[in-house]
């Protein structure tokens, strides 16, 4: 195991160690009323040394050792505290001593440690340890005997791939104006839909619900209602244009009809979330604003223009980036709708292709790299421009 | 468009003897807007009802008047006294049941891990100082926005190293990823709207922090909390995309939306499918009825200030 063990991998072994060391190491000093943060040091060092020292032996070998030892390790640490602790040998006195912020951080970090070390575990670990994957010549059947984090065999060809997709550009922009014009549309069906319910009148509540409801039904159930709806054979939308005398359309796999299928789709799931934050925020503007403006003699069209849409630019600029965000990266909803069929495809589909078309993980996570490359860019301008116009 | 506030608008109303709907811009305009608002709300409800009100119906009927009658608006007598055929089909046949406890398992231990995460750590960025705090408040909001499928990359790779792809302690694992940042991100929200005045009573009084925790934030916090666990069993309940990238191969532990995507298929009849949508889509909807109150506002949570 010595030979071919990288610096990288070294370095990562401490670092995953240390930090698996770190969170018993923190509790177990806690709860015998000594420093946390100096057991948790010590926690740390016993954990690196640990790390280090199987990895040189070899003893582990695969992630699933790893994890076996990890659970040994935390068990033990728990099993000592409690020994520990019952026959009150190495009970300190720190918190007796301990001056109160130093009692409030201790409490702070304990409060946090474990949803810090879960959420840097399963979100922030794998982001980062995405973009290694992309240099490496990796498929799906060289997973189970894989060495996680090597950098043996660094290569770009995962990148020359990707930009030789064909059609790989047209996905990229594709992905773009499919996010920019579904975000913008349902943020204006969404303001159009709380003006509309911005009064009270009898069973508004009833039909604010019902404005919710393509928001929070599962993604899946909705997808096929609108496959059905639109069906090419007894749909009831082409049962409409066979009642007008039309030709039917298959809707969702032709071309030319299937993108703006999934933009409208998109504005019909997502209107709901841009209504529910722009009708809190407009029952939020001064009632005694339309009283002055009313006075003044204002419109109520007047009042519209130049009282509650100015009121609501902060909200649709949250929105906006919001939505720019979730819907550059969301896969499910063209996926299940087209499957990327019929001039659909969208980059988020793109990575699943090539994770389970093509087996290629190596060639995914450099799509995914772009993906984000190209969401950091986008919301980098967006930034730029929004602190420009608030100057 | 005249812009320009015209005083005289008000007095020649006042002043006109007989009110007609065009006496002055303002009670047309009122009469007009009145108009659209009844047909847009017409609309809206058209717009959002109506394809579950279809869902319904076509799960009553049986496929072969699906076909032969498709614009059918109403089921017949018939129909609604065989209603459970194409459930019976789908839960049975297709083994349903058993994704409805997949999916029910999963969620709910979701639920319970997200809270017993999310309230502890939100807390504790909101209400303690320390050095790394606002620090730990962006990486709240950055973590928000990460992209799932992005992350599920590395993650199918060490779950097939571990040779735990595909079982249900690791999808709950997985879930969390989506749920805790937002549990964390609505909860952080909440905190911050209540006053912190209260606690530094107890605190005075005597209480330590946990026991301030349990006895004066959380009682104060009961609408957030369900709001939190409602909204974070929703999001791993409707959950497809992990379920499809982890648990396509292993049959036995499908969830109920990926059990309802593998369905899909040329061979079973659409109103089994519709069968199978209105059973994932109950739950939820009759959750949201139930708790509409507390949901609405837990979607909007911290995002709307002054």
């Amino acid at each position: 195991m010595l030979q071919g063990l990288t610096l990288l991998e070294l370095v990562i072994y401490v670092l995953v160690w240390g930090a698996i060391g770190a969170l018993p190491g923190f509790y177990m000093f806690a709860a015998l009323n000594r420093n946390p943060r100096r057991g948790a040091l010590i926690g740390g060092g016993v954990g690196a040394l640990i790390g280090v020292g199987v990895a040189l032996t070899g003893a582990i070998a695969t992630a699933e050792t790893a994890l076996n030892a990890a659970s040994v390790l935390w068990l033990a640490a728990a099993g000592m505290t409690a020994a520990l602790a019952i026959t009150r040998t190495g009970v300190g006195q720190y918190y007796q001593a301990a001056t109160l912020p130093q009692k409030t951080a201790d409490m702070a970090y304990g409060l946090l440690l474990p949803t810090f070390v879960i959420v840097s575990a399963i979100v922030i670990f794998p982001m980062v340890w995405n973009v290694a994957l992309s240099f490496r010549p990796i498929r799906i059947r060289d997973l189970p005997n894989l060495r996680l984090f090597s950098l043996d065999g660094f290569t770009l060809d995962n990148y020359d791939r990707v930009f030789g997709i064909r059609d790989f550009n047209d996905t990229l922009l594709r992905t773009f104006f499919y996010t920019i014009e579904g975000t913008t549309l349902a943020i204006v069906v969404g303001l159009i839909a709380a003006l509309v319910v911005k009064d009270s009148f009898r069973g508004r509540n009833i039909v604010r619900g019902f404005m919710l409801f393509p928001y929070i039904a599962p993604i899946v159930s909705v997808v096929l209602i609108w496959k059905m709806l639109f069906n090419a054979q007894f749909g009831l939308a082409n049962e409409l244009i066979d009642g007008l005398g039309g030709r039917r359309i298959d809707f969702l796999n032709t071309p030319g009809y299937a993108y703006p299928m999934i933009v409208l789709f998109q504005v019909w799931r997502y209107f709901p979330f841009a209504f529910l934050f722009i009708l809190a925020r407009i029952q939020a503007i001064p009632e005694d604003m339309y009283e002055a403006a009313k006075v003044d003699g204002a419109a109520p069209s007047q009042r519209l223009m130049y009282i509650t849409l100015p009121q609501l630019r902060s909200v649709f600029g949250t929105l906006f980036l919001l939505r720019f965000i979730w819907t550059f990266n969301k896969f499910d909803d063209v996926y299940l709708l087209t499957g990327g069929a019929a001039n659909t495809n969208l980059i988020t589909i793109e990575i699943y292709d090539q994770l389970f078309s093509s087996r290629n993980v190596g060639a995914a996570s450099a799509v995914a790299v772009v993906l984000a490359i190209v969401l950091l860019i986008v919301v980098g301008i967006y930034f730029r421009w929004f602190l420009a116009e608030e100057r | 468009m005249d812009n320009t506030a015209h005083p005289a608008a008000l007095t020649t109303d006042a002043a006109s003897p007989r009110r007609s709907v065009f006496s002055s811009r303002e009670t047309f305009e009122t009469f007009v807007g009145r108009v659209i608002k009844w047909v847009l709300i017409a609309f809206f409800l058209v717009m959002t009802a109506f394809p579950f009100y279809w869902m319904l119906t076509l799960s009553i009927r049986d496929i072969g008047d699906v076909i032969q009658n498709p614009a059918r608006m109403v089921p017949t007598v018939d129909q609604l006294r065989n209603f459970w055929q194409s459930y019976d089909e789908v839960l049975n046949r297709f083994n349903f049941l058993r994704y409805i406890r997949n999916s029910a398992t999963i969620s709910l231990i979701t639920v319970c891990f997200t809270l017993l995460l999310a309230i502890p750590g939100a807390y504790a960025v909101t209400r303690i100082d320390f050095r790394l705090k606002g620090l730990m408040s962006w990486g709240i909001l950055l973590v928000y926005m990460f992209p799932a499928i992005v992350i599920g990359i590395p993650l199918f790779v060490v779950y097939s190293q571990l040779g735990i792809r595909g079982s249900l302690p690791s999808m709950v694992i997985v879930y969390m990823s989506g749920t805790l940042p937002v549990a964390l991100y609505m909860l952080r929200s909440y905190f911050q709207t209540l006053p912190a005045e209260l606690e530094e009573a107890a605190l005075i009084d005597g209480c330590n922090r946990i026991s301030t925790i349990w006895r004066v934030v959380l009682p104060l916090s009961v609408p957030a909390v369900a709001s939190v666990a409602l909204y974070t069993f929703m999001i791993a309940w409707n959950e497809v995309l992990f379920a499809i990238l982890f648990l396509t191969d292993s049959q036995a532990n499908w969830t109920l939306p990926l059990a309802l995507e593998r369905l899909d298929t040329q061979e079973v009849p659409r109103t089994v499918l519709m069968a199978g949508s209105v059973i994932i889509t109950v739950p939820v909807i009759g959750l949201f009825f139930f708790f509409e109150r507390f949901l609405t506002r837990g979607l909007t949570a911290g995002a709307v200030k002054g």
